[in-house]
């Protein structure tokens, strides 16, 4: 039963994720929980599942928005694995470790993005200053939306490790 | 008798004499009444001001109590009210939204439309689909057109029993025939996104010598028949020649504004305006007793 807990989390972070505008409707920043989810997952599984995590989650989310398949997966994939692979060697019971890898993993999703439009477009003219603008607005939310994220998290963690210790 | 006792005895009769004067009223002495109102009054105005002020102290610490109360009371009511206006200002919002959709959907006549409301957005890195609340149940079929009051939104993508996913007209991956509405130039193009952005889209594959100019508005051109004509798409912003120089092409500025879309009508059935003049003839002829074709 509570193998349930984190894959019904992670629907409803998708919930929350895709009906964001309606919650907060007038402006165009919507916090990406997966991202922030993922990262949190690696950080205290490892890196191989770290980034069978990422992959599963952009495996959601490239099914729900196939214009170029597989780029959730890779990117998720490679976040996972990466913070993951600092399981072994970052104090991870502090949110300030958190705050970093999340700012990292957003700013690593923006550049990949970034790649991706430069080679389907052949040119960075007309949406590059937008793009710049969305990556800190992105970068921004992010962050801000980490704290309380942490502390969610933390709490359902903690509330799994004392459950499966009994 | 002592002298004492004669003093008293004169004393008690001239306050006795004083006495019935006073009740008569023939002396009232003034003089003595000037003094000691000359002397009391300052004393006695001032005791009535320390009276007053310290009325007024009990006032203000009884109406500051009696404030405290009226300030809670109000704040309440403030709170009340600033949900309120929250609300109707967020019913206003979607009474001039649906009342424009309302009016697009009387004036183009020529389409049949049905009304959706956007139920998620922003699902990856990409954003340009968004999901609407109808689907394959209540007719919606895969890549017809979506569009809002202010012109073309994108085209059905995939269809659910009760949702769809619409692919935004900003996608990279969404092209629709584009045409300038301009009756003497009628070039037409490609339009696709370029970035996923709300920004800016393209239109491609003009002849160099195309007559598209900054300002032109852009409408569908309806040529591949997936699409009605005539919707809407943006203005161009910025023309230039391709990198070989053989083919102009154009930034467009959509007029949707992606940012803030709510709700959609998907075009599930339409008739292009040059159909229109066709079967207005035929309503003439079958007038005027003549054969339909």
């Amino acid at each position: 039963m509570s193998g349930l807990i984190w894959p019904v989390f992670l629907l409803l972070l998708l919930s929350l994720q895709t009906s964001w505008f309606a919650l907060f409707p007038g402006n165009n920043l919507t916090p990406d929980f997966l991202l922030l989810f993922v990262v949190f997952h690696a950080m205290f599984s490892g890196s191989n599942k770290g980034a069978l995590f990422g992959a599963m989650v952009g495996l959601v989310q490239d099914v729900l928005a196939p214009t170029t398949f597989g780029f959730h997966i890779v990117t998720r994939a490679l976040v996972g694995f990466f913070i993951g692979e600092t399981k072994e060697r970052v104090f991870k019971d502090n949110a300030q470790g958190y705050f970093v890898f999340v700012g990292v993993a957003s700013l690593f999703v923006k550049i990949s993005h970034f790649i991706l439009l430069v080679i389907v477009t052949a040119s960075v003219s007309g949406w590059i200053l937008d793009y710049f603008i969305g990556t800190i607005f992105y970068l921004f939310v992010n962050l801000i939306v980490s704290l309380p994220m942490w502390l969610v998290l933390q709490k359902i963690g903690t509330w799994l490790e004392k459950r499966d210790s009994y | 008798m002592s002298k004492k006792s004669v003093l008293a005895v004169i004393a008690v009769a001239i306050a006795f004499l004083l006495l019935a004067l006073a009740i008569q009223g023939r002396a009232r002495l003034p003089w003595l009444d000037r003094a000691i109102v000359a002397i009391a009054a300052p004393v006695n105005e001032k005791l009535v001001a320390v009276s007053n002020n310290a009325d007024s102290i009990r006032n203000f610490f009884a109406a500051l109590t009696t404030m405290q109360e009226e300030n809670k009371k109000l704040k309440s009511e403030v709170e009340t009210l600033r949900y309120a206006n929250i609300q109707m200002a967020e019913i206003w919002a979607e009474n001039q939204r649906l009342s424009n959709l309302l009016q697009y959907k009387n004036e183009a006549k020529n389409l049949k439309l049905q009304t959706a409301k956007v139920i998620g957005k922003n699902i990856g890195d990409i954003k340009d689909t968004v999901l609407i609340n109808i689907g394959s149940n209540a007719g919606i079929r895969e890549n017809m057109a979506v569009v809002n009051a202010s012109g073309l939104v994108g085209i059905i993508d995939e269809t659910y029993p009760d949702a769809s996913r619409v692919l935004l007209i900003t996608s990279p991956r969404c092209k629709a025939g584009g045409i300038v509405m301009r009756a003497n130039s009628r070039v037409v193009g490609v339009v696709n996104g370029l970035a996923g952005g709300d920004a800016v889209l393209q239109m491609s594959n003009m002849a160099r010598d195309a007559d598209i100019v900054e300002g032109d508005i852009i409408v569908t051109s309806g040529f591949g028949g997936n699409h009605p004509s005539g919707l809407v798409i943006g203005t161009v912003s910025e023309v230039s020649l391709n990198v070989g120089g053989l083919l102009k092409h154009a930034k467009i500025v959509p007029t949707v504004d992606f940012g803030r879309l709510e709700e959609v009508m998907v075009v599930t059935d339409y008739q292009n305006p040059s159909n229109l003049i066709k079967s207005d003839k035929d309503a003439n002829k079958q007038q005027s007793g003549g054969p339909v074709k």
